[in-house]
């Protein structure tokens, strides 16, 4: 190397890696790409899956006073969800006896495909998991992605053969038209925060949210159907000069966990 | 003729078997550890070490394998990776020239700088606009650059202590 001008190699090596990058954008280089998954992915899932066995049952507490009030924070969710279930079992009958009414039938054909979570994306710049799921099981980009127990946890990213990327809630390109289940009903879009958390922008002041309230898909995007369950408002950022209010919103599972996942296929 | 295939075959084995152990790193570890980058190390101890250009090629055929099984734009970390471990050499070969232990540093220091300043360009130029928590990315960095100076360091002493890197060292092309 020595003797080439610094300029000539800089160059060089910059043409040689872009026309790697064009090379991958028509696709000929997608047979060599799906050899280095075939090799990697087994070993990558064998790693992932160790790192979510290792502390699973596991969540730390900086102080006994944070793990008590967390523990009274939960007796008084537990109660409040019993409260809310046995409304939403007499909701459920009503409904059903008001669809046979009105022979209402089911519209739904969303399919579940069932994918294991393989890999993830571990830097500040962005929050995707790797799913063992891609092109050949109607894998497309933009359909939605829900936990193991239902909780919409992100989108389909990028669909290839034999897996594809999901790009999380937290995400920092995540966007997803939502609704809070307030006594408002507010409605906006849900930003990813860095990999980190979520937030609704652009609430208005006059709506009346409150920390617990839940969020859900709005069905106001393509692919992502209605009600799909997102998490809850853990902090309202409110000041009065403002014309909009900003709520943070917790998801309802781990993201950093993810395990099982479901791909709906609309 | 054959040298160069053993010592390429050689090379290829060990990307692949870095890539492995950077997996296990991402995966297991917790913040800050999560920061090592095993590339980054990889590369420094082999500039130093060996002082051959290759490890631009070797670090580019790195970074194209983890391309192809993680998320993210394809392209954004093979430049980002590759154009940085060139800096990296470039600094070795014509400033620091020599083993020193600051030299190690500085050589760690600038290819984990320029790959995430790299990382933030090629993202926009690829389409990918990325609007990063500026703190959290210099937390980031800064783990990142203590990890990969401290373990290239480390690893820099062991191999210095071994008989058989003191009595034959890899050769070099600096002279």
């Amino acid at each position: 190397m020595r003797g080439k001008p610094k300029k000539k190699i800089f160059l060089s090596i910059t043409a040689v890696l872009v026309l790697v990058i064009i090379f991958h954008g028509l696709g000929w280089l997608s047979s060599i790409e799906q050899h280095v998954r075939g090799l990697f992915i087994p070993a990558s899932d064998t790693l992932y899956s160790w790192s979510v066995g290792a502390e699973d049952n596991v969540e730390k507490f900086e102080s006994v006073e944070s793990l008590e009030q967390a523990y009274a924070d939960l007796r008084k969710r537990h109660l409040a969800l019993m409260v809310d279930r046995s409304q939403l079992l007499s909701l459920q009958e009503e409904n059903r006896t008001l669809r046979s009414q009105l022979k209402f039938t089911a519209s739904s054909t969303a399919v579940y495909i069932g994918a294991e979570v393989v890999g993830k994306r571990v830097d500040p710049l962005g929050s995707t998991v790797v799913v063992n799921v891609g092109d050949e099981h109607g894998v497309r980009i933009g359909y939605p992605v829900i936990s193991g127990e239902g909780v919409f946890i992100g989108t389909v990213a990028e669909s290839r053969r034999g897996s594809a990327v999901v790009r999380l809630l937290n995400d920092n390109q995540s966007r997803i038209a939502a609704t809070l289940h307030s006594q408002d009903k507010s409605i906006g879009i849900l930003e990813g925060q860095h990999g980190i958390s979520m937030q609704m922008n652009f609430i208005p002041q006059n709506e009346r949210v409150d920390i617990g309230d839940i969020m859900i898909t709005s069905g106001l995007q393509e692919s992502i159907p209605y009600g799909l369950p997102i998490g809850t408002v853990s902090q309202i950022e409110r000041e009065p000069y403002q014309p909009f209010q900003v709520a943070q919103i917790t998801s309802l599972v781990n993201l950093d966990k993810l395990r099982i996942v479901s791909v709906l296929i609309p | 003729m054959i040298a160069l295939l053993i010592r390429t075959s050689v090379a290829l084995v060990l990307t692949i078997g870095l890539l492995l152990l950077h997996l296990f790193f991402q995966y297991t570890l917790p913040y800050p550890l999560v920061t090592i980058d095993v590339f980054t190390i990889a590369a420094v101890v082999y500039i130093v070490s060996a002082e051959r250009g290759a490890v631009v090629w070797y670090g580019a055929i790195g970074y194209f394998l983890l391309e192809a099984i993680s998320g993210g734009t394809f392209g954004v970390y093979l430049l980002a990776g590759t154009l940085s471990i060139l800096l990296g050499y470039w600094l070795h070969a014509y400033v620091v020239t020599n083993q020193v232990w600051h030299g190690v540093i500085l050589v760690a220091t600038v290819i984990t700088v320029s790959k995430f300043a790299l990382l933030l360009i090629t993202s926009a130029l690829l389409g990918e606009v990325l609007f990063p928590d500026v703190s959290r990315l210099f937390s980031f960095v800064g783990y990142s650059i203590v990890g990969a100076s401290g373990i290239s360091l480390g690893l820099q002493w062991l191999m210095a202590k071994t008989p058989l890197y003191t009595t034959k060292r890899l050769y070099s092309t600096y002279e």
